[in-house]
């Protein structure tokens, strides 16, 4: 039985599409959801060198968009009755992802698929693919 | 946006000696003077324990956000209060909490509200900012430690 689900939520669209099924899945086995956003500090790098804004307002930035979505999420969630927690960490999104699930000893990670083509599918391909092989619990792509 | 630029001694409290995760609300409703901005404080409580039922703001490390939009809310409200001894919150580690921040925002805006969470969480993931504001004595050496730590 489900009691926990971590639900990786990145600041796209995709996070809201996938978080009714997240929430429904949550009611159906009275599981707990975790949101977690994770501030991918080598993306937060790459920009900095590519545009020169600071590091310290690109992360500021970063985070409130995050929020923004988890926030959206906490409400879909709510609005159908799903348990949920908002958390939001910075790093490496495999890794970060791969942690969390540990530590809060999780029954199933769920992530978004990417409708974008190319780079950004890819990603979220090796992202599934990296937390199959490190996570002992399954990983599910909404 | 700034956590310190919405507290102030009054809405602080150090080294609580307050137990269990009830009194901890209500004792943080206390501290955020619910009727200056907006409801009464039994309202609020309800609302924010009715929060709670969806699951723990406890986010881990120790700290509990416990936060809540309202239409009637006409100002945000901030809180803070830490804890002699951890306290059990049913946070996403399982770890018992000692520092809690509670935030009341009005619903019409999500933005300062967004803006004013994102910046609370920056700063409790530093395990230095945390164990300062777990060992500081008064709400002065509270808000001193926040001010330095967003300096930085």
């Amino acid at each position: 039985m489900l009691q926990r689900i971590l639900f990786v939520v990145s600041a796209t669209g995709e996070s809201l599409r996938a978080a009714p099924i997240v929430s429904e899945l949550a009611l159906c086995t009275n599981a707990q959801i975790i949101a977690l956003n994770v501030v991918d500090s080598t993306v937060a790098q790459r920009v900095v060198t590519a545009t020169g804004s600071t590091v310290t307002d690109l992360f500021v930035k970063l985070e409130q968009d995050g929020w923004r979505y988890l926030f959206d999420v906490e409400d879909m969630a709510k609005s159908m009755g799903a348990r949920i927690v908002l958390l939001q960490d910075e790093g490496y999104p495999e890794a970060t992802v791969t942690s969390a699930a540990r530590r809060f000893k999780v029954d199933l990670v769920v992530v978004p698929r990417s409708r974008a083509a190319g780079m950004a599918q890819s990603r979220i391909e090796r992202m599934a693919m990296a937390l199959i092989d490190r996570l002992d619990c399954p990983v599910m792509v909404v | 946006m700034k956590l310190s630029d919405y507290l102030t001694e009054k809405t602080v409290e150090a080294q609580s000696s307050i137990s269990g995760s009830s009194r901890i609300l209500e004792r943080l409703v206390d501290l955020v003077e619910a009727p200056k901005a907006f409801m009464d404080s039994a309202t609020l409580l309800a609302e924010i324990k009715q929060r709670e039922k969806l699951g723990s703001t406890g986010i881990g490390e120790g700290v509990a956000i416990p936060h809540v939009h309202l239409k009637d809310v006409h100002e945000m409200r901030v809180a803070m209060l830490t804890t002699k001894s951890p306290v059990e919150f049913g946070a996403v580690d399982e770890k018992p909490c000692g520092i809690f921040i509670m935030v009341v925002a009005p619903d019409d805006d999500r933005d300062a509200y967004l803006n004013l969470l994102s910046a609370v969480s920056g700063l409790m993931r530093r395990e230095h900012v945390r164990k300062a504001l777990s060992s500081a004595a008064s709400s002065g050496d509270i808000l001193k430690v926040l001010r330095e730590a967003e300096r930085a």
